[in-house]
């Protein structure tokens, strides 16, 4: 067959390089900065649609308490829950991934699928979460305004065909661009970034995300004028002695956050147990925050202007004691009826409350040394934010740069650090990471571990094994061990329960050892202490840690602990080969991650031995693979490499897999997934003028 | 043949005749059964520093015999376990001259017990001490002269230097 391939096909990415003579670092500079941009209209965009549609609900887009609070009773109440109307079908009919805080979604995306994000889930969520705070729902705008920002990042480069890590950085850039021009915070849109979204401060990765972080907020600035978020008085550190209550305030605001994150995941579990539909359920739940915006309308929305208030130390303190549980269960109800929005600003405004309410009562104790509450809702607010979301850098800069205000800096880091550390000692997990861990997604491991803790050993075991009665004679169990392939062989009782194992090499030598007979049965073979096996409930990182701590390669799988009955056999082997493949079908597939623990996920017929040298590569269909079938090219015959997959781009950029059949006309952007010896996948790519 | 698997049990570092000792001897065995020939042997053991619990050695060894008796036929029993009751190999060893009643593939009275008890270790040194020691007391002049014994000395000797042939 003649070879019709000659021109080489380098992906988007790469054709620029080549075209501008620049190196990656400055192209990937230039990308960021385009995202910055980019992203920052994005922020624009959405408050902006926010505006518009509280201009309709309401009649205004500034001054919202005053607006809010003039309305008649039956509209506060009504107009969440009017929202709810809108939001709950759309939620309900068009998947649950418009649901919910938005951050924790790109931070699994990043760490579990490459950094890839549908980006038409991300028009309906901004949507979905505009509609939420324009009526009333009392939830922020940085949830899903990172989502919006990362998945424009994550969408240009899945079509520039980005390799993982640079796809991560480009996703940082664009939540990194969203924070920034949101809340005019272009150092936080880092620092939240790093911390939060990609839990990595490398130098690398840090240029292209302070580029984006610079556009985005000159964008922000552009459009909004560079005012802060909140102006406060000037407030500094009246006395040394200060540093007392802020300590206090900062363990305080760290059990608080703690606080917070209960009431949310609890309502949350709770409202998952109402048995109504959803598209009915959430206008439904939504009426009971319209009767807390009937009492408090300083919940009614991202609630800045009550934040400004509380700065400014205008509210009296028995109304800051009522709006701390008020606003966390307004979020916890907004987000638990299936409202959709951020629980940063959430965690400003109960920051800004209680440290309100602290700073008052510590003015009333130590007059002297406390001159005002208002310098304590500055610092409340940075320490909740630091404890809900474990991110003390974040907390502190964000507060910094939206109060413009440099004089707090030293409370500011102290309580960040403080509340930061109490919360996460009091509960490991973030608001953010909760939500994950809850779903079986353990993100302080990354992709690898999450396999490792997700996995049951039942779904990887093989229940092909030998199992000998513990009185079977020596010359029968020579028999058994001669006619298997197997090193391990295993001993149970008359009940069933294992007893314990041996290995191949314990009996070889004494294999014609006739003396033997009639002294030895297979239970004399077996340690004496019981022998460790896994429960087959086991996750696989569990069975892993037994197989090193008792140095074996195979353990007995039995189906608790208490009844001990041998049901199967993991060897490491297995376990290496699951891991492996699901590596690769992340990485290489892009199938979506398994999450939970579903009974039967990984069915073992599914999985074959890749024999030695065989690998398993992603290549790219070249101009002149386009538009011929499978059967056309005749990979297989030609060069001895089978095509497994083809891993397609969907009509918005989303990426799916195909099995491929002969007919199958391949596309342009189409990746083929192949597998085959390592020679003839050289051969292949040789031909195709791919690298190697 | 004999030689040489003495000599490669002793290449290992383990011997069987090593652990042979003259308290752990009797010459008349009073039992006429085999379950109280096993504990009338056991009793020699207890108190011997390689003996952590008597009581669980002999639960121990009887839970082995149920699994399956260990008369290899030949008027010799070999009842055994591997028990964390004793810290090292420990081996007693009773003469019946008129046997004890047991259920020998062969019918036979058994004459000779060897009572072990060897503690968590290798499985293949423990097949290796096992293996030797049947090897031993099937070689028929070594045994004819165990029963002839005249004493316990003699007895050990029989066992560090097997008689040649038969």
């Amino acid at each position: 067959m003649p070879n019709p391939f000659k021109t080489p096909a380098p992906d988007p990415f790469h054709r620029i390089i080549d075209k501008l003579h620049l190196n990656e670092n400055t192209i990937i500079l230039i990308i960021a900065s385009f995202i910055g941009i980019i992203g920052g209209f994005g922020a624009v965009g959405f408050r902006t649609l926010i505006s518009f549609i509280q201009t309709i609900a309401i009649g205004g887009d500034s001054n919202i308490l005053e607006i809010v609070s003039a309305l008649p009773w039956y509209k506060k109440v009504a107009l969440p829950a009017i929202g709810g109307l809108i939001v709950g079908p759309l939620v309900y009919f068009f998947g649950k991934e418009t649901k919910g805080h938005g951050v924790p979604e790109v931070m699994e995306a990043v760490a579990l699928r490459g950094g890839r994000i549908r980006s038409r889930v991300m028009v309906l969520k901004a949507f979905v979460s505009a509609v939420t705070i324009a009526t009333g729902g009392s939830v922020g705008r940085e949830g899903p305004i990172v989502q919006i920002g990362s998945s424009l990042g994550s969408s240009l480069g899945q079509w520039l065909r980005l390799g993982q890590e640079r796809l991560k950085v480009l996703v940082a850039c664009g939540a990194a661009a969203g924070i920034a021009a949101t809340f005019n915070a272009p150092i936080a849109g880092v620092m939240f970034t790093v911390e939060i979204i990609l839990g990595n401060y490398a130098i690398t990765t840090l240029v292209p995300l302070i580029m984006s972080s610079v556009m985005a907020t000159i964008v922000g600035r552009w459009y909004f004028g560079d005012i802060p978020a909140f102006e406060i008085p000037h407030y500094g550190l009246e006395s040394p002695w200060e540093i007392g209550p802020y300590i206090l305030l900062g363990i305080a605001c760290g059990a608080v956050a703690v606080g917070f994150i209960k009431v949310l995941y609890f309502s949350e579990d709770f409202a998952d147990k109402i048995p109504l539909k959803g598209w009915f359920k959430t206008p439904l739940i939504l009426l009971l925050v319209g009767v807390m915006v009937m009492y408090f309308p300083q919940v009614y929305g991202v609630g800045y202007d009550t934040i400004t208030q509380v700065l400014k130390g205008e509210l009296l303190w028995y109304m800051l004691l009522l709006l701390i549980p008020i606003k966390m269960l307004a979020t916890s109800v907004t987000l638990a009826a299936g409202g959709s929005g951020g629980v940063f600003a959430p965690s400003l405004f109960l920051g800004a409350v209680f440290g309100g309410l602290f700073g008052t009562l510590m003015h009333s104790l130590f007059p002297d040394v406390v001159l005002s509450s208002g310098a304590y809702a500055v610092v409340g607010m940075s320490a909740m934010v630091a404890g809900t979301t474990h991110a003390p850098l974040t907390a502190f800069l964000v507060i910094f740069e939206m109060t413009g205000h440099y004089k707090l800096i030293l409370p500011l880091m102290l309580c960040s650090i403080l509340a930061s550390f109490i919360a996460s000692v009091i509960k490991k997990d973030s608001i953010y990471t909760l939500k994950l861990t809850r779903r079986g997604v353990d993100l302080s491991q990354g992709m690898e571990v999450s396999i490792m803790q997700t996995t049951q050993v039942r779904d990887v075991m093989n229940r092909d094994m030998v199992v000998l009665d513990e009185s079977m004679a020596f010359n029968d169990l020579l028999q058994k061990v001669i006619n298997s392939n197997q090193p391990y062989f295993y001993v149970k009782n008359t009940e069933g329960n294992y007893q314990g194992s041996f290995n191949v090499h314990d009996v070889k030598e004494v294999l014609n050892e006739e003396s033997l007979v009639g002294v030895v049965v297979a239970k004399d073979l077996v340690p004496i202490s019981l022998s460790p096996a896994i429960e087959m409930d086991a996750t696989l990182a569990q069975c892993m840690r037994k197989l090193s701590i008792y140095e074996m390669e195979e353990l007995p799988v039995v189906d608790n602990e208490h009844s001990n009955k041998l049901i199967g056999r993991v060897g490491r082997r297995d376990i290496i080969n699951i891991y492996n493949r699901e590596i690769l079908r992340q990485g290489s597939l892009g199938l979506k991650f398994i999450q939970g623990k579903l009974p039967g996920k990984f069915p073992t017929q599914n999985f074959v031995d890749l024999p030695d040298g065989c690998e398993i590569n992603l290549i790219p269909v070249t101009p002149s693979m386009q538009g011929q079938t499978l059967q056309g090219l005749d990979i297989r015959h030609t060069y001895e490499v089978t095509v497994v997959a083809i891993n397609r781009s969907g009509e918005r950029g989303e990426r799916e897999v195909l099995i491929p059949a002969p007919e199958e006309i391949l596309k342009k952007g189409d990746m083929l997934v192949v597998i085959g010896n390592g020679d003839a996948l050289k051969h292949l790519k040789d031909a195709f003028h791919l690298p190697s | 043949m004999l030689c040489s698997i003495v000599h490669r049990a002793e290449g290992r570092g383990l011997d069987v005749t090593d652990f042979i000792q003259k308290d752990f001897i009797t010459l008349h065995l009073r039992s006429r059964k085999k379950e109280s020939a096993i504990r009338e042997l056991a009793q020699l053991m207890e108190g011997a520093p390689a003996m952590g619990d008597h009581k669980r050695f002999l639960e121990d060894v009887f839970e082995r015999e149920r699994l399956g008796s260990t008369e290899i036929g030949d008027e010799i029993a070999l009842p055994h376990a591997r028990t964390d009751a004793v810290s090292q190999l420990i081996i007693a060893i009773g003469r019946s001259k008129s046997g004890v009643e047991c259920e020998s593939p062969d019918g036979k009275k058994v004459k000779l017990f060897f009572l072990m008890g060897t503690p968590q270790g290798s499985v293949s040194h423990y097949l290796h001490i096992l293996a030797q020691l049947t090897r031993l007391l099937k070689h028929s002049a070594l045994k004819e002269k165990l029963l002839e014994a005249q004493d316990r000395n003699s007895f050990i000797t029989l066992f560090k230097h097997p008689p040649q042939g038969g």
